[in-house]
């Protein structure tokens, strides 16, 4: 009797790991893993949303094949690669710029540090709505601004100039996140490395190139990864923005996902395309994600 | 190789005042200490010497030159760092290298140097790992590669032994010795440790509170410690201090604390005003367990009872109380003894220190 009981304990004590991993797992599992398993199962079928009486039909890899006649969709590709590289590039470079300014000059001015901060903590959809008001062409501030300037206003949100407008809008939106990690990785270089280039003889630049920079690899590669990953999903500040226009100017891979499952409420097709939005985030991030894993190993 | 003077130099931050004044004057191919406890204004000196502190006063000149508004790079001097420094993302020989590549030396000349540095310090295998690669004492070692590649005037160290365990730095402390005997560069070296200052140190220079306390050899300060402080700071265990009166005994100046009176030697503060109080300053191996009739003089040898006797392995520390005071004794073996046990010590009043009670300052 004793045996068994012991035995029972220690089946217990051998199981007792999915004690702990069972909540993750089972939150994982339905919040993660189902709605993706889901999403591909539908992403095989013919399915419209407003005629739910049609049955889903089975279509194989169709609506993946349809991508290679879908010239709306290389037109999104475009308009997402522009999107993503301009706002990686600009929050990757001045939210550099912003951090070693923060760090040098106002290492104490932790207030200005905060205000810096502000613009992420606004929602995504408030922030389009102010910059809509900010760039509208009659009414915003902005073309008053630049009238009083002596500059002819603009049509910041019109077919020239929107995607530009936007990339600006979303930069001003997220820098301070780029700011934050970089300022996070500036203040974990010892400062005796920047001593010791300093008694070797390394002026400003050098120092930025060999100490800074070197030292932040890691920091700039977590912040390609979020801004990269979080540019190839942009969907709010566009859509508050321009909503995808005019035409069809701004309308990056989000919209049009959106576009195609909620106005022509093309559910598998709008899968398809998720599906794709995720490859192209694999096959971009991928390689970054596992040069970090390299790094902690 | 250079001669590095200190002139009245201080340093405030803000209204605070950490280093007040310090004069000093280190030679050429000299080896100095700057001990003292934390805060004591020891790295801030050597900082300023190094140019990455800036000077609030007074003036530090390197060889012939006023080096006050003089950067790092324009001062010939090489810095091994508490913790060490290294860049992490180049390989032992780019490190060594870096400080040569900025002073744009030839390729040929740099990799010479850094082989020959290399060769000396026994890091020719690990020239092409990263510092991530290497122990803490080869760590250690390409820091002052580092500093050594650079032929510098003046070398300086900041606590370079203090994140090594304890046998790894009685190994560096010898290598360091060493490295000093073969290049005689004059070297500046901080710590708190007293055993690395007497190990090391050609003159020790020990610091308070900012103020410059003493400054002399080893011995010097060991044997002829300035004030109170210094007593107690150099040495391990410290200099047993004891209240007592200078007094006229049978003519023979004498020494009372409580129920111990000790005659003091002729050739010794003799001129003393009879009936000062002074403070008695007597190393604990200066106080002897053995062969007390064979080497001390019937005199200076008193009875005492043991109250805590420790051995060290090849010393044994015994506390005392001789006529009512207590002593530490450093005595050499192992020394079976147990608290309550009667022995007979013997003072070396040779080597005893007076100090004024008032300002604490050695009486001369």
């Amino acid at each position: 009797m004793a045996d068994t009981i012991s035995q029972i304990r220690a089946a217990f004590h051998r199981k007792s790991y999915l004690f702990f991993l069972g909540p993750s797992l089972i939150i994982m599992g339905s919040l993660t893993l189902y709605p993706m398993v889901y999403g591909i199962k539908l992403s095989l079928t013919r399915y419209n949303l407003v005629r739910p009486w049609i049955p889903k039909t089975f279509v194989g890899l169709k609506n993946f094949t349809d991508f290679f006649s879908d010239e709306y969709l290389v037109k999104s590709l475009w308009v997402t690669f522009k999107f993503a590289m301009g706002t990686v590039a600009l929050q990757v470079f001045i939210g550099l710029l912003v951090a070693l300014v923060l760090h040098q000059i106002l290492k104490k001015t932790s207030l200005l540090r905060f205000m810096v901060l502000l613009p992420m903590l606004i929602v995504p959809v408030v922030t389009g709505i102010i910059w809509r008001l900010i760039l509208n062409d009659t009414y915003g501030v902005l073309n008053w601004i630049i009238q009083w300037l002596g500059i002819a206003p603009q049509l910041w949100l019109g077919p020239d100039l929107a995607l530009i407008t936007v990339i600006i809008v979303e930069t001003w939106a997220w820098l301070p996140f780029s700011i934050l990690l970089f300022s996070l990785g500036l203040s974990s270089i010892p400062e005796q490395y920047y001593e010791a280039a300093a008694i070797d003889g390394a002026g400003p630049w050098r120092t930025f190139f060999t100490i800074t920079l070197p030292n932040l690899r890691w920091t700039l590669f977590i912040v390609l990864v979020f801004k990269f990953s979080d540019a190839l999903k942009a969907f709010d500040t566009i859509y508050t923005l321009t909503g995808g226009g005019p035409g069809i100017a701004t309308r990056a891979l989000a919209l049009y996902v959106q576009n195609r499952g909620f106005t022509d409420f093309e559910i598998g097709y709008a899968m398809a395309l998720s599906i794709l939005v995720l490859t192209i985030s694999f096959i971009i991030i991928g390689p970054f994600i596992s040069r970090l894993d390299k790094q902690y190993e | 190789m250079a001669q590095v003077k200190l002139n009245n130099v201080v340093k405030n931050y803000g209204n605070v005042k950490v280093v007040h004044g310090a004069d000093l004057l280190i030679d050429d191919s000299e080896f100095i200490v700057l001990v003292g406890p934390s805060g004591c204004g020891k790295s801030t000196i050597l900082r300023m010497i190094a140019g990455l502190e800036t000077i609030s006063g007074g003036e530090i000149v390197i060889g012939d030159q006023v080096v006050n508004r003089v950067s790092p790079k324009d001062r010939n001097v090489a810095m091994v760092f508490q913790n060490y420094a290294l860049y992490p993302h180049m390989t032992v020989r780019e490190n060594m290298a870096f400080g040569l590549k900025m002073a744009k030396e030839p390729r040929d000349i740099i990799e010479k140097k850094v082989n020959q540095a290399a060769a000396t310090l026994e890091l020719g295998p690990y020239l092409d790992r990263k510092p991530a690669a290497l122990s803490g004492g080869q760590r250690q070692r390409v820091a002052m590669g580092r500093a050594i590649v650079r032929q510098p005037d003046v070398f300086l160290f900041d606590e370079p032994l203090s994140n090594l365990d304890a046998q790894l730095r009685t190994q560096m402390r010898m290598e360091l010795k060493k490295l000093h005997l073969q290049f005689k560069t004059t070297t500046i070296y901080v710590t708190h440790d007293q055993i690395e200052a007497m190990t090391l140190a050609d003159r020790i220079v020990i610091l308070k509170d900012g103020y410059i306390q003493q400054v002399g050899s080893p011995i010097e300060v060991f044997e002829r410690p300035a004030n109170v402080f210094v007593a107690q700071f150099i040495g391990n265990p410290p200099m047993n201090i004891i209240k007592g009166k200078c007094t006229r005994v049978n003519g023979a100046m004498t020494l009372v604390a409580g129920d111990l009176s000790l005659q003091l030697p002729e050739d010794k503060y003799q001129d003393i005003a009879e009936g000062k109080s002074v403070l008695i300053g007597i190393r604990p191996d200066g106080i002897k367990v053995r062969d007390v009739e064979h080497r001390i003089r019937e005199e200076w040898r008193k009875e005492a009872t043991v109250n805590v006797a420790e051995i060290l392995g090849g010393q044994s520390l015994l506390e005392l109380n001789i006529s009512n005071n207590r002593f530490i004794a450093e005595v050499e073996g192992r020394m079976k003894l147990h608290p309550g046990d009667k022995v007979t010590v013997g003072f070396e009043l040779d080597r005893v220190v007076l100090f004024d009670p008032e300002t604490t300052e050695a009486i001369a």
